[in-house]
């Protein structure tokens, strides 16, 4: 059952055209944009599409959580919740079924930004099995907050307003559009605690200095994110039964 | 008479604390069709999801085929086909996906599964269009799929709650055919209507809701006779009117004549040609006025509206 939710919504996602524009069209755009911009200016420091490229990756990767909420908001509104309710699947494989196939999403999202910052600037992947690892962990992170998000949403336009608020506040404080070293320290104090900052510093750790598995900025990135990921996966679980009690009513 | 839904004392009541079902009780004989009719809000829906295992219930009991729901647990959904009163389709995907997804969702595997699709396509008429998107569809093709995906994993019982709200007059009776054919099969129906005429036709037996309340059940005859007189037509010219003939009878102008209601049709008439032949008058009209299940609904629920 959980595959046959897992295939039913993948093919749902891949049908919607606006999700190749927020998932893959914009970010490329901007990653185009501001590797143009900023390549000149990033001599002295470096490499600039080293920041832009998995900053940008990292901080689109958390739009999923609006195509989570409009799943999970069309279903519950549509009544499918409550007539899914009267078949045999339950509540958890239910949750698996929707969750997981906008992980996959999120990897291939992944895969193609950054296959575009190699193929296009020839960026260093670096140890591909740490990236691997940590696009995985925050794959689970942006999706499981994505989780939580549905349930605690009354409507589709407040989801909007939490997610922009999530991704630019996490992109700014997380330091995904400048280098972290170059922000307010009071800002630095506080993107500390923004998956953001922790997935970003792990990827760069892991694509520029090879960074593997056992390296503590990368094994404790990928730890914390996936707790995340966990925790709020769990807590949708715990809350779905009140969010599906909307669909249940008459 | 073999009992395939039973429900005993029934209360649910929601959080925001509308007591949505008071007290509710009936039996529903195996592979008969049961109407249940309410207006808006009398909690026909709520019994629906109640039966179908989708909300639990508070109080009371509800009996399937001899075995109380609360101990079916993950069972309930082989043995019911719900089908809610909105079309819970995916309009992207074509009727045989949505058909396919929900055969998954009841259980059903492989070959069974491509079989019961092909056939409940077949039973719904639309075969030729299984590779068509849903969104594509008329509203009584949405209504015929929708359907449908309840009939995929062979229930003994199928909840249907509105399922003819929006559509042509061919879907309507295309409808009306698979539930009989459902009822030929040994299947049990619960049908929930706004259409008395669709109880009139289909349903061996009903329940008038309000309130969360069973307000008369029974065979149609019977809730007919329980509730309502019978009632005499009648037009005469130049005439004060019968009511100082009938003490008894109800008696009120309607159109050009008066209606006269009494517990015997047979006695109103005589006493009314008896009375007209003695004074002489002309009669112009004089009908026998039969009950119908909307004067009974009305009177039962009032005429104020519900919405």
């Amino acid at each position: 059952m959980v595959f046959s939710l897992f295939a039913k919504e993948l093919r749902l996602i891949f049908q919607d055209k606006s999700m190749y524009f927020w998932m893959l069209a914009l970010p490329i755009v901007f990653i185009v944009i501001f590797s143009t911009i900023f390549s000149g200016a990033d001599a002295e420091n470096g490499n600039a599409v080293g920041q832009i490229v998995p900053g940008y990756t990292v901080m689109f990767m958390f739009f999923i959580m609006i195509s989570i909420v409009q799943h999970f908001l069309r279903d519950r509104d549509s009544g499918m919740l409550a007539r899914l309710s009267s078949t045999s699947i339950r509540p958890v494989p239910f949750m698996l079924g929707m969750w997981l196939p906008h992980i996959v999403v999120l990897l291939i999202q992944s895969a193609v930004l950054l296959g575009f910052g190699r193929a296009v600037y020839g960026l260093s992947l670096g140890n591909i099995a740490s990236v691997i690892m940590i696009v995985l962990a925050l794959a689970i992170c942006a999706t499981g907050l994505g989780l939580v998000l549905a349930m605690l949403s009354r409507s589709l336009n407040a989801a909007i307003a939490i997610v922009q608020i999530v991704t630019f506040g996490g992109a700014v404080l997380g330091g995904l559009w400048f280098p972290f070293s170059s922000l307010p320290e009071g800002v630095q104090a506080v993107g500390q605690f923004t998956p953001q900052r922790w997935a970003l510093q792990a990827l760069q750790a892991a694509m520029l200095e090879q960074a593997g598995l056992q390296a503590a900025e990368v094994w404790q990135a990928v730890l914390l994110l996936f707790m995340i990921g966990a925790a709020a996966a769990g807590a949708a679980i715990l809350l779905y039964r009140r969010f599906a009690e909307k669909s249940f009513r008459t | 008479m073999k009992v395939a839904l039973q429900l005993d004392n029934v209360f649910k009541q929601y959080k925001a604390g509308k007591q949505a079902v008071n007290g509710v009780s009936f039996r529903v004989a195996e592979g008969s069709c049961f109407g249940l009719l309410g207006p808006n809000g009398a909690g026909k829906s709520t019994i629906m999801k109640l039966i179908a295992g989708i909300i639990p219930l508070d109080q009371g009991e509800i009996t399937l085929l001899e075995r109380p729901i609360a101990q079916m647990r993950g069972r309930l959904g082989q043995s019911v086909g719900y089908v809610p009163q909105e079309i819970t389709l995916y309009e992207s995907l074509n009727a045989w996906q949505n058909l396919h997804f929900f055969g998954k969702m009841y259980g059903l595997r492989g070959k069974h599964l491509q079989e019961r699709i092909a056939l409940v396509l077949e039973q719904v008429g639309l075969s030729e269009r299984a590779r068509d998107k849903v969104g594509s569809y008329s509203g009584g093709m949405k209504r015929r799929i929708n359907i449908a995906a309840a009939l995929l994993h062979e229930p003994k019982l199928v909840v249907l709650d509105e399922p003819t709200v929006g559509i042509d007059p061919q879907s309507r009776n295309h409808i009306f055919e698979l539930i009989r054919g459902m009822q030929k099969a040994g299947i049990t129906v619960l049908y929930s209507t706004h259409y008395m005429e669709e109880v009139e036709l289909l349903c061996d037996e009903l329940a008038i809701l309000d309130h969360g309340r069973v307000i008369a059940a029974g065979e149609l005859r019977e809730v007919l006779g329980q509730h309502m007189g019978s009632a005499v037509y009648v037009e005469v010219d130049n005439w004060q009117g019968p009511e100082q003939l009938f003490a008894n009878a109800k008696v009120r102008a309607e159109g050009n004549g008066w209606l006269i209601e009494g517990s015997s049709a047979l006695q109103i008439m005589h006493e009314l040609t008896g009375a007209l032949l003695q004074s002489g008058h002309q009669v112009r009209a004089l009908e026998l006025q039969q009950p119908t299940l909307e004067s009974v609904f009305i009177k039962l629920t009032g005429a104020a509206l519900r919405d």
